[in-house]
């Protein structure tokens, strides 16, 4: 079996048909379908909503990944990511649509230390995102609205549009398995990928058309994964954030979501945060401080961000 | 590491009151586990952060984005401050919220003073 180029992988909980119209678009828009496969990974969907590829195995290699336990979107990514094959893997999400002649630019784009941010479109209107930026203490994100120079650097990859070298996710470690199912998945792992020198380009003409959630299926979906989504902001800023803050973010938790917050920081203790953050602090060349340096970052009003003691010496 | 700080997070995660205390009133906190000057001043600063950030009728005030459930409207000029200033169609989204999840309601009638 020759290897492909490309892995596109992809979790899937209950998208049943749409998966096979997202593996579809990949093909119909790509300039050279033997060089891609695609490794969808069935995060535990009920019977009769599992990934339906219908026909499209015939037209490049798909492979599906089932695990019976529910993973949640960062374990779920990492385990389609051991079973791709390709030089370079393309994080997506089971229900997109891609631009023409997306696989051409990706190889002209990509190199062994670059992550790409593509462009994200709405499909039911003309907002499009081009990547992300850290809400610091809070440990949230905001999109960036505006379209930006090509080639630009951006804080954070959106999950549906993120693409690099295998190596390069293996050498970062992948998404935070010690978070929980969803939420705050793609901000660590790009600010991560920051301190461990990799960069995020934007590549603003590769485009992935998402299927937003309505409101009523966001408010549903939130309501029972807040628990998770809270623990993963405080991890996130456990893990990175300069001590001095972490009291301030969790009291912010704490106002916003007094039901889960308890809850929230029992996981935090159960789950690692602190020994995580030790041993990134001993691992990764760059410390927080030089990601708030380089994006000038501040603080979700604009004050400085405390970093002065966790300051070290850039490496060589 | 701060082993002290790991210690406050572990003793709220079973302390319910010193929760509370956090929330209502951080210099009881920051009393009762001698924390520095700079966190104390961090706690302070939290009680304006989030005062000036967290204004329920503004769905791109919300503090996390998800990217799959991303709100796509952009942040309106003056941030609305009662119900009549809404859009009907921001109204419904709000009356939905509202109905399906406990704490922004409670969030939402704090910020109305009802």
């Amino acid at each position: 079996v020759p290897t492909p180029a490309i892995s596109i992988v992809f979790p899937a909980r209950d998208e049943g048909k749409r998966v096979e119209h997202t593996i579809a678009s990949a093909v119909e828009s790509c300039d050279t379908p033997h060089d891609i496969e695609v490794v969808v990974v069935d995060d535990c969907s009920t019977f009769d909503r599992r990934p339906d590829i219908g026909k499209q195995s015939s037209r490049l290699p798909v492979r599906i990944v089932r695990s019976d336990k529910h993973l949640g979107v960062g374990a779920a990514r990492n385990l389609g990511v051991r079973h791709a094959r390709g030089e370079i893997v393309f994080i997506t999400d089971a229900h997109v649509r891609f631009s023409h002649g997306w696989d051409r630019q990706i190889g002209r784009l990509i190199t062994p230390e670059r992550i790409l941010a593509l462009t994200i479109r709405d499909r039911n209107s003309t907002w499009r995102g081009f990547g992300c930026r850290l809400a610091v203490p809070f440990m949230g994100t905001r999109w960036n609205t505006k379209p930006p120079n090509p080639g630009q650097h951006v804080q954070i990859a959106v999950s549906s549009g993120t693409v690099m070298m295998r190596s390069l996710f293996k050498r970062i470690g992948g998404y935070d398995e010690g978070m929980l199912h969803y939420g705050g998945f793609e901000p660590e792992f790009s600010v991560r990928a920051w301190r461990s020198g990799a960069e995020i380009v934007l590549a603003p003409t590769i485009e992935v058309t998402h299927r937003f959630k309505s409101t009523s299926e966001r408010v549903a979906f939130t309501v029972k994964a807040r628990t998770a989504m809270t623990h993963n902001c405080l991890r996130f800023g456990v893990t990175h954030l300069p001590e001095v803050m972490i009291l301030e973010m969790v009291r912010l938790h704490a106002l916003e979501y007094p039901r889960h917050i308890q809850a929230a920081l029992g996981l935090l203790e159960e789950r690692g945060a602190w020994s995580r953050r030790e041993e990134l602090a001993a691992n990764l060349p760059y410390d927080f401080a030089w990601f708030v340096d380089r994006f000038e970052l501040r603080d979700q009003i604009g004050m400085e961000i405390p970093v002065e003691r966790m300051r070290r010496p850039k490496p060589a | 590491m701060s082993e002290k700080l790991r210690q406050v997070l572990k003793t709220m995660s079973q302390d319910s009151e010193l929760l509370q205390q956090l929330r209502e009133n951080p210099q009881e906190v920051v009393d009762r586990f001698e924390l520095s000057p700079a966190e104390s001043q961090r706690l302070e600063h939290s009680d304006r952060l989030f005062s000036l950030v967290n204004n329920p009728l503004v769905e791109s005030n919300n503090t996390i984005t998800l990217h799959t459930i991303t709100i796509t409207s952009s942040p309106p000029v003056a941030a609305p401050c009662s119900l009549e200033e809404l859009s009907q169609e921001r109204l419904v989204e709000i009356t939905q919220r509202i109905l399906m999840d406990a704490e922004y309601a409670a969030r939402v009638r704090a910020f109305l003073g009802l």
